[in-house]
């Protein structure tokens, strides 16, 4: 195969060549004469990232476990490997064939964050496909996206054929079968292909909408092109969960992932409620998997891969009732084989001096806890209620069990956010700090990182505007001040400009569609990489395009007014965003 | 506690793995496995594995050899057939043995490794005499004085001369030019082959990487001026029973 070929020649040039191999443990090449459907899942960042993705190993088996469907991987090409397959004129490929991307029927791509936009782009470009929906014939891959940034995919809209919003276990194999039915009745006829597909509970297709502007450039709403095209599109839920697929012989990559362990789903949702948290929205409600299941998968999993580690993984998987058993119960089982088990993410209000000793038998490392704000008027306004006591207990209690590590997530520029509230991240910090000292705990490392606010679709304070980046910077440089005399805190924080692009895209309209094209032209790639990302470069794009970045992050949003996701429904109505709106203003009064 | 040795060749499907990966992917295959794996004490216990001389990136190899240690008594042949079953193409395991009580460990035998080092691209090859007459003038000298990478100032200075106990042309054959380079690995210090193949083209405009093909012929145990291979029938040692 010529491709191969010339692949192999380039391997040797680059920076770990095992991310384009594809070749891993547990890979499935399946014979594309014998498909009916070729899709091949893009995730655009690069291959250690992809790979710690839960969604991409569950669709990956679902779709790969039915006879004549085909799914393979492609993840965005490292710089050094762009630049030789441009010099080279080698197409982007999927892994697994080392097929051209652009020869399967369908790429779907997995849109986690915004930052990754671009990266998008980049893969079709490099793939060969025409970025716009409208550019692309029958002939052409059909390309449709899906994850969490579905729910506002308004900047991506015209590049995309159709979204995918909620859960695609059961979705993705509906709009396979529907693509195999359709493609025979009317071969090449891609309009007819759209409006079958756009019968699917959960897809979206941006074509059959168009938004609709006044005068003033102010959103008026949407309308709809076509009359498969229903007014408002509505999330797919997997309604059981238990008897939901999961993975069970997941890919185990040759190179370290960032999540290099295997990942067992305790639950989807989470009913915390934090009002600045967009993935407590769109992935309600919750359901669960039973101890037993998550035995079951466990053992399974860890008979086909190997790991010597498993994360038990959910938005918060301390509100799993029983977890203390549960995680007792999988030690027990797994002894001799000396299998840790983790929890990715904390919360101090339901960790227990139990859970804190229990993990302290697997493996060093640290905790992670987030209380987001410094202090308990703040943690109201954004529903996040735990007060300070109960922080210094759950550390007390953790350091007391064995836990030498910990680190605090923070973040500022949260609405009503005052000077007191960064004093009190400091404040609480130092307490801690002076607290686990007095228990006799001399060697803790403690770690705070704070990252900034980013207002998000479909969450309660969708309308607030962000910090202007200056007074986030004068407010990080506060806190460094803050924290000088706390010596041994390690204080970090995420780059403004990042946030700040983060906020455009997270509100953001079909009018920045052309901006990406246009940013990636200049050579965006890789924004969330601090290595990459080069804030100047947007800004000159902005400026060339005459759009203002600042209308998109900084602005409060009118309560009236329709926005420009209103018709993708998440499950949660907009008066119930509305009334939290408005229940946090209350709260942010003494 | 049983020790077993064994024997593998590594392919170039996987020959991009470093050796980092290539512990990993032996570990999660031998749980896979299931073998009765003996763990380190401690806080965080692992196999009790190794393999013995790390592989370079790039590199694809004839005869390497790992060693674990089981909690239970396995005959090589059940071992042989069951990791086996769990590596992926490129990676095939050529032997195992019992290691007798008392035998030294792979890392403390192996101290040599012989590679086949070939001209990646056709056409673009030095003249095999040119390269015979820089090799012949490396190898001259007392002290080849080279710099670690990541290290700085004195330190950072290395003589390579003693890690090199023979280098020469390999005769033409189908594969162009190519060199043969029996090199020293191992706890008394080693040589990576790219290192001495940056010396011998030092005007290159490539890294060494990227103009030569690696293969590990081998990993022995050079005493007196003889190659003895870390396995029975390479007169390493004895096996017993
Ligand atoms: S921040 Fe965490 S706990 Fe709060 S709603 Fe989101 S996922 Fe749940």
């Amino acid at each position: 195969m010529f491709l191969k070929e010339k692949l192999e020649r380039l391997l040797p040039l680059v920076q770990k060549p095992a991310r384009y191999l594809g070749n891993e443990w547990n890979a499935v090449l399946k014979d594309h004469s014998s498909a009916a459907v070729r899709m091949v899942l893009a995730f655009p960042d690069l291959y250690e990232v992809g790979m710690s993705n839960l969604g991409l190993k569950i669709l990956y088996e679902i779709v790969n476990a039915h006879p004549r469907m085909l799914l393979e991987r492609v993840f965005a090409p490292a710089a050094d490997m762009e630049a030789l397959m441009r010099r080279e004129g080698l197409p982007l490929f999927a892994l697994e064939s080392t097929r051209p991307v652009r020869e399967f029927d369908i790429v779907g791509f997995s849109l986690q964050y915004e930052l990754s936009y671009t990266n998008v782009l980049n893969m079709l470009d490099l793939a060969g496909i025409p970025l716009y929906s409208r550019d692309r014939g029958g002939g052409e891959p059909l390309v449709i996206g899906g994850g969490p940034c579905a729910f506002n995919p308004e900047p991506l809209a015209p590049f995309f054929d159709l979204f995918l919003l909620g859960d695609g276990e059961e979705a993705l194999p509906e709009i396979l079968q529907r693509w195999m039915a359709l493609s025979r009745e009317a071969p090449g006829d891609k309009e007819a292909l759209l409006a079958g597909l756009a019968m699917v509970e959960g897809v979206y297709v941006p074509g059959f909408y168009r938004p609709i502007y006044g005068a003033g450039g102010d959103f008026q709403g949407m309308t709809t092109l076509h009359e498969a095209a229903p007014p408002v599109v509505r999330k797919r839920v997997v309604r059981n969960l238990e008897q939901a697929p999961h993975p069970l012989a997941p890919i185990v990559p040759h190179i370290e992932a960032v999540h290099d362990r295997g990942m067992v789903e305790l639950f989807r949702g989470c009913s915390r409620g934090c009002r600045f948290c967009q993935a407590g929205i769109i992935y309600r409600p919750v359901r669960r998997r039973s101890p037993e299941r998550v035995k079951q998968i466990a053992r399974e999993m860890l008979r086909t891969t190997g790991y010597e580690e498993l994360s038990l993984a959910s938005l918060s998987s301390c509100d799993y009732p029983g977890i203390d058993a549960l995680v007792g119960d999988l030690q027990a089982e797994h002894a001799a084989g000396n299998i840790s088990f983790t929890l990715p993410s904390l919360r101090l209000d339901s960790f227990s001096v139990e859970l804190a000793k229990q993990f302290h038998r697997g493996r060093r490392g640290s905790l992670t806890f987030a209380p987001e704000a410094g202090t308990e008027r703040l943690r109201r306004v954004i529903n996040k209620n735990i007060n300070d006591a109960d922080i210094l207990a759950a550390v007390g209690d953790a350091a007391a069990a064995g836990w030498q590590s910990f680190k605090l997530y923070f973040m500022i520029g949260l609405p009503t956010e005052e000077e007191e509230d960064l004093r009190g991240i400091a404040s609480l910090c130092e307490a801690l700090m002076r607290r686990l000292r007095e228990a006799g705990h001399r060697r803790i490392r403690l770690a705070a990182s704070v990252a900034t606010f980013v207002p998000k679709a479909h969450t309660p304070f969708q309308w607030e505007p962000q910090l202007p980046m200056p007074e986030v910077k004068r407010r990080q440089q506060l806190l460094q001040e803050l924290f000088r005399p706390l010596r041994r805190i390690e204080l970090s924080w995420h780059d403004a400009g990042n946030s700040f692009l983060e906020a455009v895209f997270a509100r953001g309209d079909r009018r920045l569609a052309p901006l990406l094209e246009r940013a990636w032209q200049r050579g965006c790639r890789f924004d969330g990489w601090s290595e990459h990302f080069s804030l100047q470069r947007w800004l000159d794009t902005f400026a060339e395009m005459g759009i203002n970045p600042e209308d998109y992050a900084y602005r409060r949003l009118d309560e009236e007014a329709p926005l420009p996701w209103d018709h993708l429904h998440s499950g949660i109505s907009k008066e119930l965003l509305l009334r939290e709106y408005r229940r946090a203003r209350q709260e942010s009064r003494p | 506690m049983t020790r077993i040795r064994f024997r593998f060749a590594r392919g170039k499907e996987l020959c991009y793995l470093s050796h980092l990966d290539m512990l990993r992917l032996f570990q999660r295959a031998m749980r896979r496995a299931a073998l009765p794996l003996a763990f380190t004490q401690g806080f965080s216990p692992r196999p009790r594995f190794s393999l013995a001389a790390p592989l370079p990136v790039g590199a694809t190899a004839a005869k390497e050899y790992g060693e674990v240690d089981l909690a239970e008594p396995l005959e090589p042949v059940s071992f042989l057939r069951r990791l086996g079953e769990q590596l992926p193409a490129g990676l095939a395991l050529t032997g195992a043995v019992t290691v007798p009580p008392g035998a030294p460990s792979l890392a403390a035998e192996v101290n040599a490794a012989l590679y086949h080092a070939f001209w990646r691209e056709e056409g673009t090859a030095p003249p095999a005499e040119a390269l015979q007459e820089a090799l012949d003038r490396l190898l001259a000298q007392r002290q080849i004085m080279v710099r670690r990478p990541g290290r700085k100032g004195q330190a950072g200075e290395q003589d390579i001369r003693p890690f090199i106990f023979s280098a020469g042309l390999l005769p033409p054959g189908e594969n162009g030019l190519a060199l043969r380079l029996l090199l020293q690995v191992g706890s008394k210090g080693g040589l990576a082959p790219f290192r001495l193949l940056e010396q011998l083209l030092p005007e290159a405009k490539e890294p060494a990487e990227h103009l030569w093909r690696l293969h590990r012929q081998g990993l022995y145990i050079y005493r007196k001026e003889t190659l003895a291979e870390p396995f029975p029938e390479g007169g390493g040692w004895k096996a017993h029973g």
